[in-house]
């Protein structure tokens, strides 16, 4: 069953924070809902990047309807942000936790994230001007969270897609190609250190 | 431990530091850490009727699709030792990775696969009965008689129907 607590995304229209819910155990309608609300947006936002001869994202084609079935599986758990009856971003978490591959990390377990995307309407590069800015920096912020109640401390991994890059090795390290995934993508992970700085700022 | 929230302060940075950046993450692998402990409590994960389901599933559908055991070990990357083990060894948990390359050179679909090895629990009762059932039908032979072949329909038809495929790529 879900469970929702408010968090605060920032407007890009009006620069200032508003409140926003952040869910907790999406169900699979949730995600269905939410494919078809993202879908026809993308896609106009696609044709557009087409006319203008512009790359797309390299996840324009995930559908996280067709991800929904993954919550048949207790090793999967579904987050999202919701405002105005709309999801913000999703999040897939896999609730087995892997082993951190950080030096500091060896043996001990760490969270990992499956899936992560904002909707639509909020990258800049699809819509020029988005409606809400940091709801990837708030799904980042509820795995650590989630991490941390786990008792992980806040470790998490996950491999990025390669236009996300810039994007994780903010606040994470990035460990390279991983050879094991099948599409070579470079994995990051968070330790305790940059948790802090993610959350409190400071020193990197 | 109690949990870190960030401020509002912080948070406007951070928002501002996303903004332009395309924030997405893709995983699926791997799931699972290597380690004995956890070849154990991942075998636990799955009652025998499961696993033997798996095997046979892995075994029979090789053989529909015509592949030697070198073909599929050779296309899906996995060692022919391993694929040996799998469809020969009922106590044998492959890393989910494996089970990904299989379900995927196979057309599986890879969450029940992930199930069925071992990998993962679920809480879908008809997915472990329709494998128990499955199990008790089959009997590795080197042909597929059709028998065989009707039971591996039947259970191939109740994992597709779970629609917990299409895993992106």
């Amino acid at each position: 069953m879900s469970s929702r607590r408010t968090c605060r995304l920032r407007s890009a229209e009006r620069d200032d924070l508003v409140d926003a819910d952040l869910v907790d155990e999406l169900s699979k309608d949730d995600l269905v809902r939410a494919h078809l609300d993202w879908a026809p947006v993308r896609l106009e936002a696609l044709k557009r990047l087409r006319a203008a001869n512009l790359p797309w994202p390299e996840h324009w084609h995930w559908d996280w309807s067709q991800k929904a079935g993954m919550l048949d599986l207790l090793a999967y758990r579904c987050m999202g942000i919701e405002h105005g009856g709309r999801m913000q971003g999703l999040m897939m978490l896999s609730t087995v936790a892997v082993k951190g591959r950080l030096a500091q990390h060896l043996g001990k377990p760490a969270l990992y994230v499956e899936f992560l995307e904002t909707a639509p309407w909020n990258l800049r590069a699809l819509t020029g001007t988005p409606q809400f800015l940091g709801v990837g920096v708030r799904l980042l912020e509820a795995a650590v969270v989630f991490s941390q109640q786990e008792g992980f401390s806040g470790r998490l991994g996950l491999h990025s897609l390669p236009q996300s890059e810039g994007f994780y090795r903010r606040y994470m390290t990035d460990l390279g190609l991983d050879p094991k995934h099948s599409q070579r993508l470079r994995y990051f992970e968070m330790d305790a250190q940059q948790v802090r700085y993610f959350l409190e700022g400071g020193k990197s | 431990m109690k949990p870190q929230r960030m401020s509002d302060e912080i948070f406007r940075k951070r928002a501002a530091e996303e903004d332009g950046c395309m924030v997405s993450a893709i995983g699926l692998e791997p799931l699972f850490a290597k380690g004995e402990e956890l070849h154990r409590r991942r075998g636990e994960a799955t009652s025998e009727p499961v696993r033997l389901a798996f095997s046979t599933l892995i075994s029979y559908r090789r053989r529909a699709l015509k592949l030697s055991m070198e073909t599929l070990a050779q296309k899906a990357r996995v060692d022919l030792d391993e694929l040996l083990q799998i469809e020969q060894d009922m106590s044998y948990v492959p890393e989910p990775r494996t089970v990904h390359q299989l379900a995927t050179e196979l057309k599986l679909p890879i969450p029940q696969l992930l199930v069925l090895s071992g990998n993962a629990t679920s809480a879908n009762a008809e997915l472990t009965d329709a494998a128990v059932r499955f199990a008790a039908r089959s009997r590795a032979v080197e042909r597929l008689n059709r028998e065989q072949s009707d039971a591996l329909n039947e259970f191939v038809k109740v994992l597709i129907k779970q629609k917990v495929q299409n895993i992106e790529k």
